[in-house]
């Protein structure tokens, strides 16, 4: 989009909505008597604060600080792990804001707007939209991984069946409560508590043994779904962030591999007791702040770049459900020492599988 | 029974106001004679002189009492007027038109995409 197709209000009718009623300064501030837009612009918000616009007719929208698109709690969760109390706050005074917060969302960028991160402009002639639509808003930002996986965009690896058989736009199970943070106790990060959904919110036949004989308990208690019945998925590695001579935040990263690896479950949970999880790798690396500072992760190893994935490209049949051989005896299946990199050894000794628990060969 | 009860009153009654004057008249006949004024006149003849002769007190001036003014009916209280909304005409009149907009909404140059590989 251009930059007035950004800001123009096109649709005609936005006047007569409650929203176009309460008048453009109630939220955007600014002076709409004025004739000159430097004028007008004065102490103009582009965004409006929630608390202050939406907050007075929507009373759940305070809630939403506890979302994870406002509070980036899940960077910041991650971030913790691997540094101290002094390197993080290096982080923070200039990095975290130059690469990181440009994913903070607001109500506005997925109700009226695109989100800042994919661009910005109102997505509908400053339209309210009850439900954001999905190609501006989640995929916008969640591109890369989630939108390719979901779509089928990754060649060679087909859609999820919940988007090409199920038709399910990304609310059927990411739902309200969880874009705006109704959600008790508020979590920490994406994967924190329960599995939201779980599969078996759906699929409860499952739990019973039904839909295939391989979902006896001993698979169903142990193993996550989506290690049998995820396709292939993108891993990414080392991502350097830095600034241009004239202040530009930008990044630098390694080409992404497509894979598929099964991992030791290191973080076993009631909510989530697998043994054995799906894993992606993680781009981060020991230098991935270098440009702001020494060692600014130096307790990298504390937390694995090897990371508990929910892949989503969901199919009934994977190369895990040909046969039993696909996992019991295949040891390139498993996260091993191998599949490392030397400075990230140390960090995934709870995630890797040594080779005597990979599971025996059984014959069928 | 009733009537003769009432006569017996109404004959009451007149006998009762005939005695009545027989007292007034005869009283009237033993009133002393008015006093005879040193100037011989009539006191009676002369208000004014009568009124001399009669010490009546000044008056005792009352204030005169202050009617407040009736308190007005109360009127009711009207609905708050809705709040004056701050005019956003130049708001309106700006990004409703392309042709202004093109004009005025310039995004600020943006720098060459420095990043190398997928986010």
């Amino acid at each position: 989009m251009e930059g007035w197709e950004k800001v123009i209000l096109s649709n005609q009718e936005f006047a007569e909505t409650i929203h176009g009623k309460m008048g453009c300064v109630t939220c955007h501030n600014g002076d709409g008597s004025a004739d000159e837009k430097e004028a007008a612009h004065q102490n103009m918000r582009r965004e409006p604060i929630a608390a202050e616009a939406c907050d007075q007719c929507h009373t759940n929208a305070h809630s939403d600080s506890n979302s994870l698109h406002s509070t980036l709690k899940g960077y910041t969760h991650a971030l913790e792990q691997r540094t101290t109390d002094e390197s993080m706050s290096v982080i923070m005074e200039e990095a975290f804001g130059n690469h990181c917060e440009a994913c903070h969302t607001s109500c506005g960028q997925c109700h009226v707007s695109r989100p800042t991160s994919a661009g910005a402009g109102l997505s509908a002639g400053h339209e309210f939209k009850k439900v954001p639509p999905m190609n501006l808003t989640c995929t916008g930002c969640h591109g890369s991984r989630v939108e390719n996986e979901f779509k089928g965009k990754n060649e060679g690896i087909p859609a999820d069946v919940h988007w090409t058989q199920g038709g399910m736009p990304c609310f059927e199970c990411h739902t309200e409560d969880q874009m705006h943070g109704n959600i008790e106790p508020a979590p920490e990060y994406r994967y924190d508590g329960a599995p939201d959904p779980p599969c078996t919110q759906c699929h409860e036949e499952v739990l019973e043994g039904e839909g295939a004989s391989e979902h006896r308990r001993v698979h169903i208690e142990n193993i996550q779904c989506q290690v049998c019945h995820a396709a292939d998925y993108k891993n990414c590695y080392s991502c350097h962030v830095q600034k241009s001579e004239e202040g530009t935040p930008f990044y630098k990263i390694e080409p992404s591999v497509m894979d598929f690896k099964i991992g030791l479950n290191p973080n076993i949970t009631e909510d989530r007791p697998w043994k054995w999880i799906v894993v992606r790798h993680a781009p981060v690396d020991p230098d991935t702040f270098a440009y702001y500072g020494d060692d600014l992760l130096p307790n990298f190893d504390q937390r694995p770049t090897w990371l508990y994935a929910t892949p989503h490209n969901i199919q009934r049949n994977t190369a895990r459900t040909e046969s039993c051989s696909s996992c019991h005896g295949n040891k390139d299946i498993f996260l091993s020492e191998d599949d490392l990199l030397p400075y990230e050894i140390e960090a995934n000794q709870g995630v890797v599988v040594p080779e005597d628990e990979i599971p025996a060969p059984r014959g069928r | 029974m009733v009537k003769n009860l009432h006569l017996l009153k109404s004959a009451g009654v007149v006998l009762l106001l005939f005695g009545l004057a027989l007292v007034v008249i005869s009283c009237d006949s033993l009133a002393p004679a008015p006093p005879t004024h040193p100037s011989g006149q009539d006191p009676m003849e002369n208000w004014e002189s009568f009124d001399a002769m009669v010490a009546t007190p000044e008056p005792t001036r009352v204030p005169i009492a202050v009617v407040p003014p009736p308190t007005p009916t109360k009127v009711p209280t009207p609905t708050p007027p809705p709040a004056i909304m701050a005019p956003d005409d130049g708001c309106v009149t700006c990004h409703s038109s392309e042709e202004m907009l093109k004009e005025t909404a310039k995004e600020e140059e943006v720098a060459e995409v420095l990043s190398e590989g997928e986010g």
